[in-house]
């Protein structure tokens, strides 16, 4: 008899202690993660500016949402840097990759410089582009220049396609060491044997790649896809501080765009504000399973699952 | 098929060439990413009218450190520098403590409701940080900490912790339960085996965690940036530099903001080249994990 009483006891105890050691990160989490969404979900059906008392107006919002062509305009934008991801980050990553993980003299060099945007504030090195690329100053349009060329100074950010590379620059800059990292981790984890037996066989070093390398990196695109997905829907530092939207809203971002409904000092409307971020991350959720029941399957596979 | 002699012919060509176009690429990606530092870095010890003239140089004519001066004592950069490393501390020190506990628990027991918990630890990172911004602004509000650096502290935590959690989560979850009974059968409790067993075992794991953690509460620009709106004086150095850029005072400010922004990335660079094992391995452990 006495033994249970003990042993409830000692459960007792234990289920105390955890649900302490729990409650800290438990707390963090439903004040300033759970909390939060379902206010926007709730913002979101109101008429509210941040000082008078909201007012329920139902869907209106969201109907607002969908006329706003701009906005629009700002998630096409969205899914271009997302896609730039793809076409030059993951594709120059893998190379890079590939490159430091020869045996090449001071790949540790390469491999620390390359790395290195990674620990650097992207918001500042946004700064550091603004000064880069600006039209009079900057040190971009004055190499140009020496080298003869362009005649006169290009307004890299004053124009919607320019200003566009130059994010898309920023963003190749701050992400392609990181990827590449994460790449090399997963090349180093291919047995050796299968590129000397492929060696022995007669097998070319870009036919290795293709049948050995690729994929065997399979499950690690899935992740990195995934990152540049993630990623990609919420940039909102390099766009904020290069162009802040503009000219216009023409480069503006689906987080940009909704910060500024936020924040906006003249006339926030936080009711819209929380629509436009209950669809932003409907976007973001959808564009991420979508991605991930395409490719599950087929990487599935591969692993062997 | 092919004739042997010829085909080696080929391959020793191939191979020059291949390793000078490695070399190329590598060298003009390197000095793409070292540029902007590079620039930066000199850029900060022109004088004010150098770096406003622009042209070619790289190098200062004449060093001058009249930037960092200015920046230092009109710009409030020796207070946004030390509400950086403050806010940075902290945050390292609140994650390392509530993050260790909390997965300390899920590597360690069941309970019902681990893995939906688990899995909304996940599904937080698919939330556009934009989207939580407001209500956190407002949440802040109703628990009066907002103009309060630890406004900043608590929720730049808050952020950081569901990734970590399941990252020290599963390394914690990989050590072997052998040790944990064995101290069990000494007599020691829950509480007491993560204090004397489990910490020191996941030493390397928390290394991570922190750097992660202050890497980036020092780099991070939204969340400060909306906490801070109404008070500048518990801005970080990411906040101060790029708030001059929007004041207006323009082109007057830009030498204050390339010095603000040396002081703003630099110590991290100086960080990552002392203990850049460190940031290669946690991103490894995290990607594989995440």
């Amino acid at each position: 008899m006495s033994e249970t009483v003990k042993s409830r006891r000692k459960k007792w105890t234990l289920h105390l202690q955890m649900y302490l050691m729990l409650l800290p990160m438990l707390a963090m989490f439903f004040l300033f993660c759970a909390y939060p969404l379902l206010e926007s979900i709730y913002l979101s059906l109101m008429k509210y500016n941040g000082f008078t008392e909201p007012v329920f107006i139902g869907i209106e919002n969201y109907l607002r949402v969908f006329r706003d062509t701009s906005w629009w305009n700002s998630v096409w934008n969205t899914f271009q840097f997302t896609l730039m991801a793809y076409v030059i980050q993951i594709p120059l990553s893998l190379l890079l990759a590939v490159l430091v993980n020869s045996k090449i003299k001071g790949r540790n060099f390469f491999r620390t410089i390359i790395f290195l945007p990674n620990v650097t504030s992207t918001a500042i090195i946004g700064i550091i582009f603004f000064f880069m690329f600006s039209s009079y100053n900057g040190i971009v349009n004055g190499i140009l220049q020496n080298a003869g060329l362009i005649g006169r100074p290009i307004e890299w950010l004053g124009h919607v396609f320019s200003a566009k590379v130059v994010i898309i620059l920023l963003n190749t800059w701050s992400q392609a060491g990181y990827l590449m990292i994460l790449f090399l981790a997963a090349i180093q984890k291919i047995p050796t044997e299968l590129y000397e037996s492929a060696t022995l066989d007669g097998a070319s070093k870009w036919q290795q790649f293709k049948s050995i390398t690729l994929p065997m990196l399979g499950q690690m695109f899935q992740v990195i896809s995934m990152m540049c997905i993630l990623n990609g829907f919420q940039l909102f530092d390099s766009v904020k501080v290069l162009t802040g939207g503009g000219p216009g809203k023409q480069t503006s971002v689906m987080a940009l765009y909704i910060y500024e409904y936020f924040f906006n000092s003249t006339g926030a409307q936080q009711g819209y504000a929380s629509a436009l971020s209950v669809c932003a991350t409907f976007i973001t959720a959808t564009a991420g399973a979508i991605y991930f029941l395409a490719t599950s399957k087929k990487f599935g596979n591969v692993e062997g699952r | 098929m092919k004739h042997g002699i010829k085909r080696d012919a080929v391959t020793v060509r191939k191979f020059t060439f291949g390793k000078f176009c490695s070399y190329a690429v590598l060298v003009l990606i390197t000095i793409f990413c070292a540029f902007p530092l590079v620039y930066a870095f000199f850029g900060s010890f022109k004088s004010s009218v150098e770096f406003l003239n622009g042209g070619a140089n790289m190098l200062p004519q004449t060093w001058d450190i009249s930037s960092y001066a200015k920046a230092w004592s009109q710009a409030n950069f020796g207070q946004y520098t030390w509400n950086s490393l403050f806010i940075s501390g902290m945050t390292t020190v609140l994650t390392l403590v509530i993050g260790s506990m909390a997965a300390y628990v899920l590597a360690r027991t069941t309970f019902r409701a681990k893995p939906v918990l688990i899995a909304a630890l996940g599904l937080v990172m698919f939330i556009p940080n934009v989207v939580l911004i407001f209500p956190i602004f407002n949440m802040c509000r109703k628990m009066h900490l907002l103009g309060s650096i630890w406004s900043i502290i608590i929720t730049q935590t808050a952020s950081g912790l569901p990734f970590l959690v399941i990252l020290m989560q599963s390394y914690m979850a990989g050590i072997s339960k052998e040790i944990d009974e064995a101290a069990e059968m000494d007599g020691c409790g829950f509480f007491k085996k993560f204090l004397l067993i489990m910490l020191p075992l996941s030493k390397p794991i928390l290394a991570t965690a922190a750097l992660f953690a202050f890497k980036n509460a020092w780099n991070s620009y939204l969340l400060p940036l909306a906490l801070s709106l109404s008070k500048p004086e518990i801005r970080p150095l990411t906040v101060g530099v790029i708030a001059l850029k929007d004041m207006g005072e323009g082109i007057s400010a830009w030498n204050i903001m390339i010095a603000g922004s040396v002081l703003a990335v630099f110590p991290m660079i100086l960080v990552y080249l002392f203990m850049n094992r460190y940031f290669i391995e946690g991103i490894t452990a995290g990607s594989v994990k995440g």
